[in-house]
């Protein structure tokens, strides 16, 4: 069974290397965030990889919740957003982090072609 | 002349005075990203200045003419403004107010009148998680100016169709028995307290009589464990001097849980600073509640108790009220500081100027300088509201205020599509209910200049009715129609007959009849009306900003006619 998309507080986009959230989950929820708090080596120039551990959501609530690298985000953090508005989490996504493509990929892509 | 001229704008202008600032000492840093840090306080959405107007008044001289809005124009908004604007207040309060507490920072209404009141108060009960408000001098005195007689002359003219002058005596009672209405441990704590937690008091004229006219209430451990915003309410009822009555409250902005080692709590006193010594007047200025705060020694005494009561260790504390410090009495300023002083903030928050900003007090490069943040109208351009939050940072554990500013346009623009790109819907020069200036009204006649307003009222409704139709099949002896008229045919027509209808009170009892009608009828397209209501307001904040219908700096697109 294939899960919703608002299963999920993020969702990866691979065609632009970019990792956002996902407004429906936040417009299911009653409470609002406070803030997404990245773990300490979440930082530009830094490599992730798929499941890895990036953020926590602190709700307004005693709850936190992380936030883990989806499958296919790979790669290294060229850009992290650091004027989130959580206000508006709940009515459009909003973009976390962009990656640009990493370089293993590239060469294994590279690797592929060169076949005969 | 040129003397009362000056003095007439000083006075009136007491929601629009800048006064410069000093800079910011280099221990502040501004950054542009957000540090990594921890959350110590809930998010609470600031608004302010709102100015529910009864549209339906009788003439008031001199502070409702072309002469007085010259000078100042807030006296006259444009009517759409004042009959389409509270939407801009509802939309917060709907969308955000569902998850977030709202911080009102006062002058709810316009002319203060009870009914001005009830109809915010309408609006404020769809705050899910609750709402306080601190007061401002529209929040009791005649038009933000002043105390005068409530049974004869311009402030029950003024009141006429919205309930009776609202003194600051009334204000406090009305205000105390909106929040016994709400639900929520603090509030429902002080309903307790006053045995107004009956099931049949459901109503703010029901229950207002019945607030004692001192109290000093405070959230206790007998109230139980549940996270009350509202910690404390002390107010104070002078009937022979209702200039002297005041409600101050406590509110606990604090987390539920924190990562931090050590606990930390986050509270906010709401000052009232329209407290007077001496009853306001419109002359002098300096006695004008509508250019000068001020607050007095009992509500200060109980301010300092609250403060020396609570722990000193862990405890953030924040001041707002609706004077901007600048414009306080000395004597309430070096009150201010000193409380500030006692709880060891650097922030006071603060509205009234409708303009949003940053304030820097102290001297020229001192490091004891201090920050204002004065937070911006919801109703006059440029349409603000924001959320506050504090924080500690990871770095050297400083604390953290984060406070996005948002405008109403912005994200109605965004979210609702709004205002509309409907070229019809909008209101344009030569058009019976185009906004009208100060060229259009050029006399001091105040009769004459409510006609106008009148007129251009009608003419609005006309435009919504026409626009947005009543749903068909509605039936011709349905409740909502007006006596007059079984159709929308039958009101557009009547809306002619009466624009050219000389008679003021005539004209004045059909848009009553219009405005029930309006919110009773079923439409076609709900959710169209709502786009056009809003996009009204936008259009009649925006045009009222520059005085004319002309593009703003940042518009993006003009279509120029076709030759």
């Amino acid at each position: 069974m294939s899960r919703n998309l608002s299963d999920s507080p993020v969702v990866y986009d691979p065609v632009n290397r970019e990792l956002r959230t996902v407004s429906d989950y936040f417009a299911e929820k009653e409470e609002e965030v406070l803030n997404i708090r990245w773990e300490d080596e979440i930082e530009e120039g830094a490599e992730v990889e798929p499941n890895q551990r990036l953020a926590h959501i602190i709700w307004d609530g005693a709850d936190q919740e992380p936030i883990d690298a989806p499958p296919e985000c790979a790669g290294v953090i060229v850009w992290i957003n650091g004027q989130i508005e959580y206000e508006k989490l709940d009515l459009r996504p909003e973009p976390l982090l962009r990656l640009k493509a990493s370089r293993r990929r590239t060469r294994r892509r590279s690797r592929r072609h060169e076949r005969p | 002349m040129r003397f009362c001229l000056v003095a007439l704008a000083i006075l009136l202008a007491g929601c629009s005075l800048f006064s410069t600032s000093p800079s910011l000492p280099g221990g502040y840093l501004i950054p542009q990203s957000e540090p990594r840090s921890t959350p110590i306080s809930k998010r609470i959405y600031l608004v302010a200045d709102n100015q529910v107007h009864n549209v339906y008044n009788e003439p008031v001289p001199l502070l409702r003419t072309e002469f007085a809005d010259k000078l100042v124009q807030t006296v006259i908004r444009p009517v759409q403004l004042d009959f389409y604007g509270q939407d801009f207040l509802e939309w917060l309060v709907k969308s955000r107010g569902k998850r977030s507490l709202i911080v009102h920072l006062g002058d709810s209404c316009d002319f203060s009148c009870t009914g001005e009141f009830k109809r915010f108060s309408e609006i404020m009960s769809q705050a899910k998680k609750g709402w306080v408000m601190a007061p401002g001098n529209h929040d009791g005195f005649f038009f933000g100016n002043d105390h005068r007689d409530v049974d004869k002359g311009d402030w029950p003219a003024a009141c006429s169709n919205a309930g009776e002058p609202m003194t600051k005596g009334r204000f406090v009672r009305l205000y105390l028995a909106a929040l016994t209405l709400q639900e929520g441990p603090g509030y429902q704590a002080l309903a307790r307290h006053l045995a107004l937690d009956r099931s049949d008091l459901g109503d703010l004229e029901q229950i207002a009589p019945l607030i004692p006219t001192q109290g000093n209430w405070r959230y206790g451990e007998e109230s139980g464990n549940d996270h009350a915003f509202l910690r404390a309410v002390s107010w104070r009822i002078d009937r022979a001097h209702p200039w002297r009555s005041f409600v101050v409250q406590e509110v606990d902005m604090s987390r539920d849980a924190s990562e931090l080692p050590s606990p930390v709590t986050v509270r906010a006193i709401l000052l009232d600073t329209a407290q007077y010594d001496m009853k306001p007047v419109l002359f002098p200025t300096s006695h004008n509640a509508g250019v000068t705060g001020e607050l007095l020694d009992d509500q200060l005494t109980i301010v300092k108790s609250w403060i020396e009561s609570g722990p000193r260790q862990g405890r953030f504390w924040l001041l707002m009220g609706h004077h901007p410090f600048g414009s306080l009495t000395g004597g309430t300023q070096k009150a201010v500081a000193d409380l500030r002083k006692s709880v060891k903030t650097n922030l006071y928050v603060s509205a009234h100027t409708h303009a949003g900003q940053f304030i820097v007090h102290g001297e020229d490069r001192d490091e004891d300088n201090w920050l204002e943040l004065n937070v911006g109208s919801i109703l006059d351009w440029s349409l603000e509201f924001r959320p506050l939050q504090l924080l500690i940072t990871d770095e050297g554990e400083r604390l953290l205020l984060r406070s996005p500013r948002y405008t109403m346009h912005e994200w109605l623009r965004e979210f609702e599509g709004v205002p509309t790109n409907d070229d019809e819907w909008e209101a344009k020069p030569g058009d019976p209910d185009y906004y009208l200036g100060h060229e259009d009204l050029k006399d001091l006649d105040a009769h004459d200049t409510e006609v106008r307003l009148k007129n251009v009222l009608l003419a609005a409704h006309g435009r919504l009715l026409g626009f947005n139709r009543t749903q068909a099949g509605a039936a011709p002896d349905a409740h909502f129609w007006p006596p007059c008229c079984k159709s929308d045919e039958a009101v557009l027509e009547e809306i002619d007959r009466m624009i050219e209808d000389h008679r003021l009170d005539r004209k004045t009892e059909f848009l009553l009849e219009l405005d029930r009608f309006e919110r009773e009828r079923p439409v076609e397209d709900p959710e169209k009306r709502r786009k056009f209501r809003l996009s009204q307001a936008i259009w009649a904040s925006k045009y009222d900003s520059v005085h004319l219908r002309k593009p703003l700096v940042d518009d993006l697109f003009i279509i120029f006619p076709k030759e």
